[in-house]
């Protein structure tokens, strides 16, 4: 008789230990550098501890993790767009300038929110050093789409915010 | 600053997390998991235990009309009973790539606006049905019967409305929310979604 091989479930400690820093980065793209960052990153660990069950090995401990987290940060971000979109509007939206005279961690949250949900996805998983296809394994893309995702991302980026010598 | 120094600068400035003890996540995630189990628990209890009930009444009902009545109604709670379990809104599988997490929701989601568009059909009309013929077989005078039946239509026109009003006002949004989202993730490459 055939038998199926359990997926071995990866120890989420030994996993937090690798990647929580990634994580609570990833936290703070998603809920800002406000007390939210951490109720995030919390509301991910919470997450990952409830998908555990469902771990199924077909992905990488690594990239499911990191699915688990964006999809609660995903999460996280429409449901706090749908309570901010009924409190008061800032009469002066930020526009992206040039870089003069910030901090290069300003400049980078400006672009990220000026990102689109799926353009800001992939930013963050590059970032953090994943390979295309692992980008691709989170997201849901294709290898080639990230690749052209990420071209695009770095052609805004240059125009705004490189300085030309 | 090039883009290629952008990992450096993410990862420089961020920070890193608080010492966060696993075994009070553990203790939250149980606690949440408890509460789903027992909420599924109470729907289903709720609704098979009303069919014995009204199949002894239809049983003991002293009139075709009010066996009727009540053998409608006893059948209804068992179908509502299942209707409900196939319907339960599973909580998202966080572990999908994001795009098709997005659409599971998605799908989720218009899966409950049916069932809250057409409660009418199977929730409220035969269980309306089956009350108002078991009343009306009953020797209770004939303006009694009239203002009972009267007043369920009443209630169950309000149970229609709010119905409908709940899934137009707080899944629509959701809805609408998760495929600007979706659009957002296949717009201008939509051929690279997998």
């Amino acid at each position: 008789m055939a038998m199926t091989a359990q997926p071995v479930r990866p120890d989420l400690e030994t996993l937090l230990q690798t990647h929580g820093a990634a994580l609570h980065r990833l936290a703070r793209a998603y809920a800002g550098r406000t007390g939210e960052q951490e109720d995030l990153y919390q509301e991910m660990l919470l997450q990952l501890w409830r998908s555990l069950p469902g771990f199924k090995g077909t992905a990488a401990p690594g990239t499911w993790l990191y699915r688990v987290a964006l999809n609660t940060a995903l999460t996280w971000r429409r449901r706090t767009s749908r309570a901010l979109a009924t409190a008061p509007v800032d009469p002066e939206p930020h526009a992206p300038q040039a870089s003069g005279g910030r901090s290069q961690s300003v400049i980078l949250d400006e672009f990220l929110e000026s990102l689109a949900p799926a353009d800001r996805s992939v930013l963050l998983l590059y970032m953090e050093g994943l390979p295309n296809g692992e980008i691709a394994d989170v997201t849901g893309f294709t290898p080639g789409a990230v690749g052209v995702r990420l071209h695009r991302i770095k052609q805004a980026f240059t125009a705004r915010y490189v300085e030309r010598g | 600053m090039k883009f290629e120094d952008l990992g450096a600068v993410w990862k420089d400035d961020a920070g890193r997390p608080a010492a966060i003890d696993l075994a009070v996540i553990r203790e939250r995630a149980d606690g949440i998991d408890r509460a789903v189990r027992r909420r599924d628990r109470g729907e289903t209890i709720v609704a098979l235990a009303l069919a014995p009930v009204f199949g002894v009444m239809a049983w003991l009902a002293t009139s075709t009309l009010s066996t009727v009545g009540a053998a409608i109604v006893a059948v209804a709670c068992l179908l509502i009973a299942v209707r409900l379990k196939l319907a339960r809104r599973r909580e998202p599988d966080h572990a999908l790539p994001a795009v098709q997490a997005v659409e599971v929701q998605l799908a989720a989601i218009r899966a409950q606006q049916r069932l809250l568009g057409t409660v009418a059909w199977w929730y409220l009309t035969p269980l309306g049905v089956g009350v108002i013929l078991y009343f009306a077989g009953s020797p209770a005078p004939v303006w009694t019967k009239v203002a009972y039946g009267v007043a369920v239509v009443v209630l169950y026109g309000w149970l229609l409305r709010l119905n409908l009003a709940a899934a137009r006002r707080n899944l629509e949004p959701v809805a609408i929310d998760l495929e600007r989202w979706l659009d957002s993730f296949r717009e201008s490459h939509g051929h690279g979604v997998r």
